[in-house]
């Protein structure tokens, strides 16, 4: 999702509209951004319905907090913040309840590199993979690898310098190698 | 170039977001270093297994109910705000007159006033707990402001 001026602009008069009540120009701006806010989500939570609530709860939270928003900070970056919060939240909520869900199963195969689709449980294996990861490398992870965004543009959204979004990427690739080459190991 | 020097451009030559000089410079380290061209090779494996991993494809009625979901929402907690307002006004009324008719009156004897009393007591002792543990919950939020 390429971020132009124009579409900035889209949002800023959008977002200057709901801000004193216009629930249709609220309307047009949760029709933009619901994908984009569910795959946010998701990459941090990777359950379909805890992503579903998630995303309504940052809209939500939107919609309540646009009185205090600055212009200056872009709404992207900041409602990406409002997200990432509530699931990370959300995850340290449910993190004991589900403990043993998410505790791997090591009969669980892998896919190997070589093949084309990931199964089922070859996903949930990565996620849970990710899960290991600390926010900030997980983040960044599924910003690149998953949304195959670019490094400029995960720099901007997260305000971090661009050194960092590699050097982040480079530790979180390194520890999802470590947990997950057992897993192919043998089919290489 | 030091293998550190490596490290800090291989995701960067692995995604191709390096220029051609960084480019060509890791080409050249790696030609002769078996632990990097290793480590490259590793990271190219679980670059290629991540980009595997697809975002989920919802339905398109899962995306015509969304927003309904999300005016549902605001309306209801509209709806919660209004009838918690309401229901303090009535509370506050329910509460100066039990004091005005119940307790101020000489004709009621003291025991029923006990009870009663002790029973509204407990009852903002309990309010008070929910919210000072709700407040205290927000203060505390670990993940309130994360760090960018």
């Amino acid at each position: 999702m390429v971020y132009s001026i124009r579409d900035r602009e889209i949002d800023i008069a959008d977002l200057l509209l709901a801000r004193n009540g216009d629930k249709s120009a609220f309307h047009r701006i949760v029709e933009r951004y619901k994908r984009w806010a569910f795959n946010i989500a998701f990459g941090y939570l990777g359950d379909e319905m805890a992503s579903y609530d998630i995303s309504q709860k940052a809209f939500i939270k939107v919609w309540r907090k646009l009185k205090s928003w600055d212009e200056s900070q872009g709404f992207r970056s900041w409602f990406y913040m409002i997200i990432k919060n509530l699931s990370l939240n959300y995850r340290r909520d449910t993190s004991r309840l589900c403990e043993e869900e998410i505790s791997p199963q090591l009969s669980v195969e892998v896919a190997a590199p070589d093949e084309e689709v990931l199964s089922a449980e070859a996903k949930k294996k990565v996620w849970d993979a990710l899960d290991k990861l600390q926010p900030q490398h997980r983040e960044i992870v599924v910003l690149v690898d998953i949304r195959g965004m670019k490094y400029r543009q995960v720099a901007e959204l997260l305000d971090i310098p661009i050194g960092t979004v590699m050097s982040r990427l480079y530790l979180a690739r390194k520890k999802l190698a470590e947990i997950l080459k057992p897993f192919w190991e043998s089919e290489l | 170039m030091k293998c550190d020097e490596i490290k800090a451009l291989l995701v960067g030559y692995l995604d191709d977001e390096i220029d051609s000089e960084q480019r060509r410079r890791v080409e050249e380290h790696i030609l002769h270093c078996k632990e990097c061209a290793a480590e490259i090779e590793e990271m190219r494996k679980i670059r290629e297994v991540l980009r595997k991993m697809s975002e989920p494809k919802m339905p398109d009625a899962f995306w015509q109910r969304y927003w309904n979901g999300i005016y549902n929402r605001i309306e209801r907690q509209m709806g919660w705000i209004l009838f918690s307002i309401g229901a303090i006004v009535l509370l506050v009324f329910a509460f100066y007159r039990l004091v005005q008719n119940f307790f101020l009156d000489p004709q009621v004897s003291i025991m029923p006033k006990l009870g009663i009393g002790i029973i509204a007591l407990g009852a903002i002792v309990l309010i008070v707990s929910i919210f000072r543990e709700k407040i205290f919950a927000m203060r505390n939020e670990r993940y309130k402001e994360v760090e960018r």
